[in-house]
Parts: structure tokens; sequence; C-alpha cells
């Protein structure tokens, strides 16, 4: 039986065409793969706290705003303004991201392009087959059975499956995809590309909304498709570095569809008035930010404990940078 | 012989990269998820629940709103997600034949009804039961609103010394949509 990190015979890295001299799980690496597997990029774990702590913030200013103003927006300006809410969560994520990642920086353009491909997907196959094939509007809300399999099923699932395959199909099999936490990256970029077409959608299908409630909206489908989005991404990266189950990934990708679905059922079974004072909205972005909290906690755990369990397993001296 | 096709299944799945073999899985619990939506919409869709009004009976879909009737009319179902969509069920004294009654009726729709329009009278069959159809189209105005075109659908259909007419009223944009729904509540109408 093969130690773990063990030095092994010529075969190619796994990341890169070089001679393999490393191992993880079953897959070979090249000592500088091998170091950059197990590194732990802290960037992303701040920004994820930044850009939550950012949102929170942002509703609230919005929100005093629009109490405070009242601005009378119609029409066309509604729409307008709409349409700028609903891209500020991507926005910040991003400048959050770029500010912090200077230090260990990944190709610029490939964020973006994760976020573009989310939002593509979203547009040309995720919202369309929602509302048009399934037509979820028209049955779901018939029994807490069917609320509950639907939102797994269709909601939850469609923009998780989406987001797999944005990620999957682009970046997975590039030399960038080289580190445990890359899958919750670029998982994070696409499902927050998916969030700001449903915001958009949103914003444009009712005709502009109210900037306050809007806000809120916005902000809490930004939390939950980002958080979905890094599940899945967990998944992908770990199966990327080390080999697993060919069940692990869809695994993962049934955990994310049904976070992702429970999420909904339990949003739209407080749609509406107050619970104990409270309005629902406010409930629904607190929902969120818990979601959102909880999953970044939980993947900067699991990826730390996977990170050290392979450096104590790795050959004394560690791994070459 | 009846082997074969399994091995070559394993051998295929094993010759896959494990890259290959993860999206393989994976895209088998999507369609595998997927379709079990698909078979959720369908069982909702056509969940029905009872009604049973003036001696008649009908399974109604089960989210749509009731509404009992007066006069001839028993009963009126209306969609709530899809405004203007509605089925009723009249029970019309027939004094005299079938044919007779459908002349009535259409006369007083069009003497009630804005530019009312018979587009069709037809023969037509449900639950083993012969009688007629009448497709016909009106305008409803509303003051503030824009004019609209609805297309209904009237079955006539005999039923011990009355004539029952069981009606579809809809949109004329989703009125073929809904002719299958329609018909499928037709055929559970017992008087």
């Amino acid at each position: 039986m093969e130690e773990l990190g063990a030095t092994v015979g010529v075969v190619e890295c796994r990341i890169c065409a070089e001679a393999a001299s490393r191992s993880l799980g079953d897959y070979r690496f090249c000592e500088r793969h091998y170091a950059r597997a197990l590194t732990q990029r802290g960037s992303l774990w701040r920004t994820d706290v930044l850009s939550l702590l950012a949102l929170v913030a942002f509703v609230g200013i919005v929100y005093a705003l629009d109490a405070a103003l009242s601005p009378t927006l119609t029409g066309n300006a509604l729409l307008a303004v709409g349409a700028v809410v609903a891209v500020v969560p991507a926005v910040i994520w991003l400048v959050l991201f770029y500010r912090h990642d200077r230090l260990e920086p990944e190709p610029a353009g490939m964020v973006v392009e994760l976020f573009v491909l989310g939002a593509i997907v979203a547009a040309a196959v995720g919202i369309p087959v929602v509302r048009d094939v399934f037509d979820v509007g028209a049955w779901i809300t018939q029994s807490t059975m069917t609320q509950v399999a639907g939102n797994i099923l269709v909601v939850g699932l469609v923009p998780v499956a989406l987001i797999y395959l944005a990620v999957r199909l682009s970046v997975y099999r590039s030399k960038e995809f080289d580190e445990w936490t890359d899958g919750i990256l670029y998982g994070t970029a696409a499902g927050l590309g998916y969030a700001t077409i449903l915001n958009i959608d949103f914003i444009v299908s009712s005709g502009g909304a109210d900037l306050g409630p809007a806000t809120i909206r916005v902000a809490l489908t930004a939390l939950v498709m980002g958080s979905v989005g890094g599940l899945v991404g967990y998944f992908l990266g770990h199966d990327r570095l080390e080999v697993h189950s060919a069940w692990y990934v869809p695994l993962g990708v049934v955990i994310a569809a049904v976070c992702n679905g429970i999420f909904w059922f339990l949003r739209t079974s407080v749609t509406g008035g107050f619970v104990s004072g409270i309005p629902t909205s406010w409930i629904g972005l607190g929902m969120a930010v818990l979601l959102a909290a909880a999953v970044t906690g939980f993947l900067a755990r699991a990826v730390r404990k996977e990170v050290d369990r392979e450096l104590r397993a790795a050959p004394a001296g560690g791994p070459t940078p | 012989m009846t082997a074969a096709a399994p091995v070559r299944s394993i051998a295929s799945w094993s010759r896959l990269t494990d890259d290959g073999r993860q999206f393989l899985a994976v895209a088998m619990v999507v369609v595998v998820g997927l379709a079990a939506g698909l078979g959720l919409k369908l069982v909702s869709e056509n969940q029905t629940r009872n009604v049973t009004a003036g001696g008649v009976t009908a399974g109604t879909p089960r989210s749509w709103i009731y509404q009992s009737g007066a006069g001839d009319l028993l009963f009126s179902v209306r969609d709530p997600l899809h405004p203007g969509l509605q089925y009723s069920v009249s029970l019309v004294a027939s004094g005299s034949d079938l044919a007779r009654v459908v002349d009535n009726q259409v006369r007083a729709k069009s003497g009630i009804l804005n530019d009312f329009q018979q587009l069709s009278r037809e023969p037509a069959a449900s639950a083993g039961r012969t009688g007629q159809a009448v497709t016909y189209a009106y305008v409803v105005t509303r003051e503030g609103r824009a004019p609209a075109v609805i297309q209904g659908r009237d079955l006539y259909l005999p039923a011990a010394g009355s004539v029952l007419v069981i009606s579809l009223q809809s949109p004329i944009a989703t009125f073929d949509d809904a002719l299958p729904g329609f018909n499928r509540f037709a055929d559970s109408v017992r008087s």
C-alpha cells in the first residue's frame, strides 16, 4: 500500500504534462502542483465573509434610503435602478475578491468567464426550463409534499446542475484548476452569474420593484446561489485533486440541490406579512445570511481539515514548494 | 445472451477515465432527478377533487377555486393562476330535443355576450354519451382595461330528461392548451 504523499515512479502530473513525483490519493502530481494543491487560499474566505457583511450593509443602506426618501420611480427609471441593484452583489464579490487575491492571483479572466457562463446558462436554459418546461408556478403550491419535492427536484436541481456544467466543461480540465479551493472559487463565480440573471429577470418581469424589498430579494438570491455554487465547486475541486468514487460529485450535486430547494421552500413558506413583528422579507434575508455563513464555515473547515490530513500524511519535510 | 449487455456496460464504464465516470454519474443523477420532477408535475396537474352539486359530480383540478351556481348553473371552477380560465356545469330542462336546447342556448348567449360569434357546431361525445359541442368567441370589455377575447366551448349531453351543459371559457390565446384538461374534466362529469 503506497503512502500518501510518497515519491512515486515517472508518471504524468494530473494537472500538467510534467513528470509526477508526488501522489495525492490515487493521482500523481509534479512538485509544483502538489504544493499548489495543498495551498489554502485565504483570500477566498476573506472575500466571502467581507462580501457577506458588505451585502447586508448594502441592503440596510438602500432600505434606509428608500424609507427616508420614498423615491417615486416608475417605468424605465424603476427598471434601470432595479437592474443596477441586481448586479451589485456580484460586483461587490468580484471587487473584493480581486483586491484580496493580489498576493495569490488567479487568471483575471477566468473568474469573470465563469461568472458570465453562469449568467448565460441561467438565461438560456435555467430560467426557461424552470418556468416554461416545468411551469412550477402552476403546480408547486398544491401541497406541502409538492412544495418540498418540487423545490428540490426542479427549483433546486436545475441551477445546481447548470453550475456544475459551467465549471466542469470550462475551467475544470485546465491547468488553472490546481488548488483545493479553486472549485469553490469558480463555483461561487458561476453561482453569482446565475443569481444576477435571476435577479434581472425578477426585476424585468415584475416591471420594476420597490427598491427596499427588491434589494433584499437580490441580496438573498445572490447569497444562496453563491453558496450552492461554492458547494458544487468544493466537491469538484476535491474530485479533481484526489481520486474518489464516481458518485462523489453526484453526491455533492444532490446535497447542493437539497440545500437550494429546502431554502426556497422555507423562504416561500414565510412570504408576506410579519412573524413576531419582523417583516418576512427580512426573515428570508436572515435565512440566506445563515445559509451563506454556514456553507462558508463548513467549506473553510473541510478544506483546512483535508489539507492538514494530507500534510500530516506526507513524508517528513512536507511537500516541496 | 442475456448477460451480454450488462457485461458490455460494465466494461464500457470501466474504460472511462475518472473524470468521464464522474460526468456520466452526475448526468445520470440529474436526469433521474428531473424525470422525478416531471413525474411530480404530471401527477400534481392531474390531481382532482370531486365536487357535487344538483346531483352532478365532477372531478375538478385540486388547486382551482369552486363557486356554487344559481338557476341552471350548478357550479363553476376557475384557475387562480390563469385569469379567465374556468369550467362550469349547468343542467337545462329539455322540453324538446337536444338540438332545440342547443339552438336556444346559442341564441341566449348571442344576446348577452358582446360580439358573440359561433365558430363551430359539431357532434361530440364524452364518457360514452353523445351530444353536440359548440365553440364560440366573444369580447369582454371592462373599465380601464383593454378588451379581451374569450373563446368558449359548450358540450351538450343528454341526461335523464335534462341536458347537461359542460362549458370551458378561456382567453383565446390559451384556448387550445386548455382543451385537453377540459376534455378530462368533461369525462369526469356524472349525473
